[in-house]
């Protein structure tokens, strides 16, 4: 099982590249689906996920090629199976993102349900409920979520609780079906939107998308196209994050900083000087420790859930006292005990973590526990006294791109080990 | 297209995506005819490839494999290995390293 082994002290400096956000590419893969000829798609990450995506749609017969620019073709006109086992499915809770397409295409879906990533309950029951709004017959038996219907019909559904992959799911099943759905309570994530943007591309009529109301216009059929990935934002804050935390300045080029205003107001918080262009963020520390920041998680547009590890590390170094109120999911504060074997200064109170800020932290072997808490633990490290040895970090293969190799372009002192 | 251009050396030419691929898969069974434990193909030939040609290398391999023989991959094109790295197929194919055949510049 490979490890990080990183040694702190060293700044961060000078530009990086965002990828693909995964976020958003993983349902644009599902969306493949939908299409009556081929579909290219660039900028997708190299990741862990999107590979299993690919090896779940290879198997149902979709074929999928990368050519020389990296981009993605998927041909879903050779589709033989609408099954998803749950050997991949295990892996990656994303893996529902399929059902929506399916039903929708193909009249039936087999999936199983999800497992992965262990922050909380996140169930799938809304999916379901919304698809059986719109004419299907679902049954859920043996673990399996088990689907059939002639055509999907449009459908009013109010959704009690804002859901990403839910209101991905339910879109793209609306895509195809006949007459109007109305989506109430929507996500209004900037991955909702690119997956919108890129059914529209395939000629679906969806509208809304952004607010909390989506509106899609059922179409007869769906066709290929060409789609660029919207960039990662949470990639992105992690390094500006990163460069906050080590005092440091880097430049994160071909992002994009209107899908991260609530992130950018915090750094700029911290006395880090924050500047922005076309396609680009800088974030300068000028060598300076960072100041306390309180946040709050909240969906899209508040800040998000997945940059609420990170800020736990930041405040454990920063200067002065702060909260992280973690308000979207469950049982996500397992870095805090990870950073005290760090000397972090973190204590949990439901869902508060506070965080009293010390001018060093000391290396220790720590273990990653989930996607974001890893990523948390990399960053301690940089700023840490010593060699931290990160373990399990299969889960921060998940989420990103080459890490250790855009953490050494910067100046960290980081490397792979194996055993 | 794959010619042999040496005892236990073969050249492997042309575009490979998935029009052409298919009918190479065949051209394995060649490698499994001269009895030879290793056999080199040589990639420099190679033009614009995808993920596709990626697995004809591999089912080739495989190929070899059951008969007894070793293929050894060298030249790569540098879109080919991206694409062989980004299936994390580098190590097993052979090309993430220098090939002991690359020829030196200059």
């Amino acid at each position: 099982m490979d490890k990080l082994l990183i040694e702190g002290g060293h700044r961060l400096e000078g530009e990086v590249r965002a990828s693909g956000a995964k976020n958003a590419a993983l349902p644009i893969l599902a969306a493949t689906l939908l299409a009556e000829g081929e579909t290219t798609l660039s900028n997708v990450p190299h990741l862990r996920d999107i590979t299993t995506t690919m090896e779940l749609l290879g198997r149902m017969g979709v074929q999928l090629t990368i050519d020389e620019r990296m981009h993605v073709h998927a041909d879903a006109s050779t589709v033989t199976s609408c099954a998803a086992p749950y050997d991949l499915v295990k892996t990656m809770r994303a893996s529902i993102l399929v059902l929506g397409p399916l039903l929708a295409r193909f009249g039936e879906a087999e999936v199983s349900l999800p497992g992965g990533c262990a922050i909380g309950a996140r169930p799938v029951n809304l999916h379901i409920d919304g698809m059986r709004a719109m004419g299907a017959d679902i049954r859920v038996e043996n673990g399996y979520v088990r689907a059939r219907a002639d055509r999907l019909r449009g459908a009013r559904f109010v959704m009690d609780i804002v859901t990403v992959t839910g209101t991905e799911n339910l879109m793209m099943a609306a895509a195809l079906a006949d007459g109007r759905t109305v989506l109430e309570n929507a996500a209004r994530e900037p991955e909702v939107v690119d997956l919108a943007e890129f059914l529209n591309a395939m000629g679906a009529r969806i509208t809304g998308v952004g607010s909390d109301t989506v509106v899609i216009d059922g179409v007869e059929r769906l066709y290929g196209a060409e789609y660029r990935i919207l960039p990662d934002r949470i990639e992105t804050g992690t390094y500006l994050v990163g460069a906050a935390m080590t005092g440091g300045r880097v430049r994160v080029r071909e992002t994009r900083a209107d899908l991260l205003d609530a992130v950018l107001a915090k750094l700029s918080d911290t006395g880090a000087a924050v500047s922005t262009g076309p396609d680009w963020i800088e974030l300068d520390m000028g060598g300076r420790r960072p100041r306390a920041v309180s946040v709050q998680t909240a969906p899209h547009p508040g800040f998000p859930t997945d940059m609420q590890a990170q800020f736990c590390a930041l405040n454990c170094i920063a200067d002065g006292v702060a909260t992280v109120t973690e308000n979207v999911f469950e049982n996500r504060f397992m870095h805090a005990q990870e950073l005290q074997r760090m000397g972090a200064d973190i204590r949990v109170e439901g869902n508060l973590a506070i965080c009293r800020g010390l001018k060093h932290l000391t290396a220790a072997p720590v273990m990653a526990t989930d996607l974001r808490a890893s990523a948390s633990l990399v960053l301690a490290a940089l700023v840490a006294d010593g060699e931290t040895l990160v373990d399990r970090i299969y889960h921060i293969d998940r989420g990103y791109d080459h890490i250790e190799e855009k953490l050494s372009a910067l100046g960290a002192v980081i490397r792979r080990v194996s055993g | 297209m794959l010619n042999e251009t040496a005892p236990a050396r073969f050249a492997l030419t042309g575009d490979l995506d998935l029009a052409s691929v298919p009918a190479l898969v065949g051209e394995g069974r060649r490698f499994r005819q001269g009895g030879a434990p290793l056999i080199t193909v040589d990639l420099s030939g190679v033009g614009r490839s995808s993920s596709a040609a990626v697995a004809l290398l591999l089912e080739w391999s495989s190929q070899a494999s059951r008969a007894g023989t070793r293929l050894h991959f060298v030249h790569w094109p540098d879109a080919m290995a991206r694409i062989a790295a980004l299936c994390n197929l580098d190590a097993l194919l052979g090309a993430d390293g220098p090939s002991p055949e690359t020829p030196t510049s200059g």
